[in-house]
């Protein structure tokens, strides 16, 4: 109605007033076009800002569901400079993770070092993920003038940028020493003997595990050995090491088998060196009746149907002093075959 | 018909009203046309100044970096302080740095970013997942033991404190 008058007026010759009515409702609709204009502007950033918002707490709240343990940490110094940390990792959290650097601080000689080249190891854990990186996998910090006398602390970062600390346990119980007594602790479970194949070894390196001996058979004997000493120094073994039998009821029957190398394919050699540094398995073959030799041994038929006691005499030096342990306990039964 | 034609141009009667009309009304459309302009351009800017406000605060909100580790030496007096930029976003540049107690200060500005292996970062910031340390000569030995704060403001404005132990 309004605007039928308006085009009346105009078209009756009397515009007065038209202009301010033009003016109005350009006036309006400036004024609806740049509002309009910056208040959608300044929703869309509001809702980018709270976006970045949003993603930043998702961050921070994965960062905080993140949650990967250690346990079973030991350190070691198997090289000059080297140190190796052999660790249990479980990823215990609700998310995944990836370990992507180690650090360790010598804190003997206030000295610290990182391997970030871990990544290598494809350390990603998903939830509920376990790795084991001990022996071969164990990972290497480089530490310049680092013994393994010294004390050491360290702690892993994950991607998300959590530390990890490395929870030492107790490393070397007492009683966990072959029973009390000495550096080296014997496993009584891994025990085992080999008969021959030629010159090579039965079952290399699995054996036969009992403590029923046969008699009138050339055998060795198979030994797994950890070095658990409390100063977590190496032991070198020398040629005098060797395992000794002995019978109660066969007074002066004795049997000595010294210690051996033996090749992968289960080829007896004759004894170079063996070094078993702090917390290092190592399983030790002893098949000759000659020191530093090769030459075949079997129990005699005197002793058949008998037992008798084992004991490990062990010789050498452990850092850079002598060693000498002798680990009794194993018994044997010598059965007629 | 020619006749005619002269006779409509040549009468005056009301032209003055819708020449005056035409001119009023052109002249508000005109000005309002002007004022559209003058609004949209100032509403442009408006917006881009909030468009980039909000880009650098985005930005800024995007920036993690974690102090993997803090290290004091007494000879040479330094503090090497070892970052990771675990964030989202690239070009994380280290701004300036400060080292502080209770009762001391010393800042640092634009100090070199080095790989962890020793060399020098090129561009002198840390990209996602980066690793990083900075190496801050101190003018004064600290004290054994003492507790010490460490802030780094990043190019961006982004703050991150850590501590250490001297």
């Amino acid at each position: 109605m309004i605007r039928a008058l308006w085009l009346k007026k105009i078209w009756r010759g009397r515009s007065k007033g038209v202009s301010s009515v033009i003016g109005t409702v350009f006036l309006i609709l400036v004024v609806f076009a740049i509002s309009t204009n910056v208040f959608l502007w300044t929703i869309s950033q509001s809702a980018t800002y709270n976006q970045a918002v949003k993603d930043a707490n998702q961050k921070n709240a994965d960062k905080l569901n993140e949650n990967i343990v250690t346990s079973n940490v030991t350190y070691t110094v198997p090289l000059p400079n080297k140190v190796k940390v052999d660790v249990k990792l479980a990823n215990t959290g609700s998310v995944s993770g990836q370990v992507i650097n180690l650090w360790v601080f010598d804190t003997t000689i206030q000295r610290y070092g990182f391997n970030n080249t871990i990544s290598s190891l494809n350390l990603n854990m998903n939830p509920g993920d376990v790795l084991y990186l001990a022996g071969s996998n164990g990972i290497i910090v480089t530490i310049e003038g680092a013994s393994s006398t010294d004390n050491f602390v360290g702690w892993f970062v994950t991607a998300r940028g959590n530390t990890i600390a490395l929870q030492v346990e107790q490393s070397v119980i007492i009683a966990n020493l072959a029973q009390g007594i000495g550096s080296i602790a014997l496993d009584f479970y891994a025990f085992r003997y080999y008969t021959y194949n030629g010159s090579k070894l039965v079952n290399y390196p699995a054996g036969t595990s009992s403590f029923n001996v046969p008699s009138r058979t050339d055998v060795a004997f198979g030994i797994v050995l950890t070095n658990l000493d409390p100063s977590k120094q190496t032991i070198t073994l020398s040629s005098y090491s060797q395992l000794w039998i002995y019978f109660p009821k066969a007074p002066g029957q004795s049997y000595v088998w010294y210690i051996v190398d033996v090749a992968p394919d289960g080829n007896v050699i004759p004894y170079s060196s063996v070094t078993i540094a702090y917390t290092q398995t190592k399983m030790l073959v002893f098949a000759s009746s000659e020191v530093g030799g090769f030459i075949k041994i079997s129990i005699g038929s005197a002793v058949e149907n008998l037992p008798c006691a084992l004991n490990l005499l062990l010789l050498g030096t452990i850092g850079t002093r002598d060693y000498g342990q002798n680990i009794p306990f194993v018994s044997l039964y010598i059965y007629k075959p | 018909m020619c006749r005619r034609i002269l006779r409509f141009l040549s009468d005056k009667r009301a032209l003055s009203d819708v020449m005056s009309a035409t001119m009023l009304a052109g002249t508000v459309v005109t000005l309002s046309l002007v004022v559209f302009a003058w609004s949209q351009n100032m509403s442009s800017n408006y917006n881009y100044q909030f468009s980039q406000s909000v880009g650098v605060e985005v930005d800024r909100l995007k920036e993690k970096l974690v102090f993997e580790y803090v290290y004091y030496t007494s000879a040479p007096k330094s503090v090497s302080v070892y970052l990771l930029n675990c964030g989202t976003i690239d070009n994380v540049g280290v701004l300036s740095v400060y080292v502080s107690n209770s009762s001391w200060l010393q800042s640092f500005s634009s100090p070199s970013l080095k790989f962890l292996n020793g060399t020098t970062i090129s561009d002198q910031d840390l990209d996602r997942g980066e690793e990083g340390y900075i190496v801050l000569s101190l003018s004064t030995s600290l004290k054994d033991n003492a507790y010490y704060s460490i802030r780094i403001v990043t190019v961006r404005g982004a703050t991150f404190d850590s501590s250490f132990v001297a």
